[in-house]
């Protein structure tokens, strides 16, 4: 078959009852990605919906609590495949109200914009589905909602690198020779946060100064790896390309983030656990036997 | 060709508009262009709380918030006061070239961040512990090893002013 003829994208080759295990996992996670509580009493920088709404009310005693609640049942219908443009609505307000508020305080955090993101990946495409524009037939529908997941994820890593590039161009490279002072950074930061001796004599500390100095003592050695990971951003659409690239893009990206944590401190938990529900999970899945032969959409 | 080439490109259509919208809005939950780590200074720096002993204050463990994000918060004022003197004088300053006088007012907006955001408990230790003090240390490489400069003082409130609303 020609270049040209055979498809480069499709979505991950699932049955029904597995696609309902990964869309169970990613309950799971926006249930645990959700506050039963805020305490922030003002939003003097407002991002998104916070530009136009008062956000401030989520963190009076309840509210929070209250649309926890409330999203169980939204979850419950979600993993079941029943009504799913009203769950992931719901979702998708759960989750975006107060990420808005916490990203409102001048201080943006990265963690949860990826959850969000694939809640409304998949809500754009059970629209689109639902008003006629796709004709997917509905048995297909649930695959598709998987592979609106990855591609969440994989427009997320496209535009870290996309960023990175654009401030930097490819001098990006170059200056990555400086990271360890933003090693030296985190280690102190840590340290300050809560005062306790394992921040700098803990194995996590130790292996850090460790890193940091041979980074200093090698900036080639430093400027490979951080390319390295900027190769993996810039190039995530790779993961798209069936079954067995996600699960390899997707454990490179888990180990990529591995090493970020150790070299920074910097945890990106959620990330990780939307790689491993989206890009192995499905691979995972559709090795077992009679799932490979699920014709393609 | 060029109609194939779209034909392939029709199934990941969500994840092409989701990156144009991302790098599009930029930082507008719940999109973001992921700002962090896109440019590699010579210079960063950190930052600390202290009380009026000049003791550190464990901050995250006090007052759940991290001085990951407390430095964020303090880095906004610094950008604020960037943009001010950029259109007063036509010409924006590096961060780095801000002198003490002009970091002071996000240093303080920051200390005061810190007090109104933290549980009533929290709240009453640090008015305890004031005067509250933010510290700033920059670092920089110079040859083959990390140098860290003396602390600066970049905001100091005593416990009328933490109380007081900006």
């Amino acid at each position: 078959m020609k270049m040209w003829e055979k498809p480069w994208f499709s979505p991950p080759t699932l049955s029904p009852a597995n696609c309902a295990i990964v869309r169970l996992l990613f309950a799971i996670l926006v249930f645990l990605t959700i506050p039963t509580a805020m305490g922030l009493t003002g939003q003097p920088h407002p991002v998104g919906l916070a530009r136009v709404f008062d956000l401030t009310f989520l963190s009076q005693p309840g509210v929070m609590a209250t649309i926890k609640l409330l999203t169980i049942p939204a979850l419950i219908l979600y993993t079941l495949g029943f009504i799913p443009i009203v769950s992931l609505s719901w979702m998708l307000v759960a989750t975006v109200l107060p990420g808005t508020l916490d990203n409102s305080q001048g201080a943006t955090q990265h963690s949860l914009q990826v959850i969000s993101l694939i809640t409304l990946a998949q809500l754009i495409y059970y629209l689109a589905a639902k008003s006629g524009y796709l004709d997917h037939p509905k048995p297909l529908r649930s695959r598709w909602g998987v592979f609106m997941g990855q591609q969440a994820i994989v427009a997320a890593y496209t535009v870290t690198a996309l960023t990175k590039l654009g401030r930097s161009g490819f001098g990006w490279i170059a200056d990555s020779k400086n990271f360890p002072i933003q090693m030296t950074k985190n280690i102190r930061m840590q340290y300050y946060n809560t005062l306790e001796p394992e921040t700098v004599d803990g194995l996590w500390a130790k292996t850090s100064v460790w890193v940091q100095q041979i980074l200093v003592d090698s900036p080639n050695l430093c400027r490979l790896l951080m390319s390295g990971g900027l190769f993996l951003e810039l190039f995530a659409i790779l993961a798209l390309c069936g079954r067995r690239l996600a699960a390899v893009y997707g454990s490179l990206l888990i180990v990529f983030h591995v090493l970020v944590r150790t070299m920074t401190g910097l945890n990106f938990r959620y990330h990780i656990a939307a790689i491993f529900i989206f890009l192995i999970v499905p691979t995972i899945l559709s090795l077992r036997r009679g799932q490979g032969q699920v014709p393609r959409p | 060709m060029i109609t194939s080439f779209l034909r392939q490109l029709a199934p990941i259509s969500v994840a092409i508009g989701l990156t144009i919208v991302c790098l599009a809005v930029k930082e507008n939950f719940p999109f973001t262009h992921y700002p962090m780590y896109s440019n590699f200074e010579d210079q960063t720096y950190y930052v600390w709380l202290a009380g009026g002993d000049d003791a550190p204050i464990p901050v995250e463990k006090l007052t759940y918030n991290r001085l990951g994000r407390i430095k964020k918060i303090y880095n906004s004022g610094l950008q604020e006061v960037r943009d001010e003197i950029g259109k007063a004088e036509g010409k924006k300053p590096r961060k780095r070239e801000l002198t003490l006088t002009q970091r002071r007012g996000p240093g303080d907006t920051t200390l005061r961040w810190i007090y109104q955001n933290s549980r009533p408990a929290a709240q009453q230790t640090l008015l305890d512990a004031a005067p509250l003090r933010l510290y700033q240390v920059d670092i920089r490489i110079e040859g083959n090893r990390v140098v860290e400069d003396p602390r600066k003082l970049v905001g100091e409130l005593s416990a009328e002013q933490l109380t007081l609303s900006p």
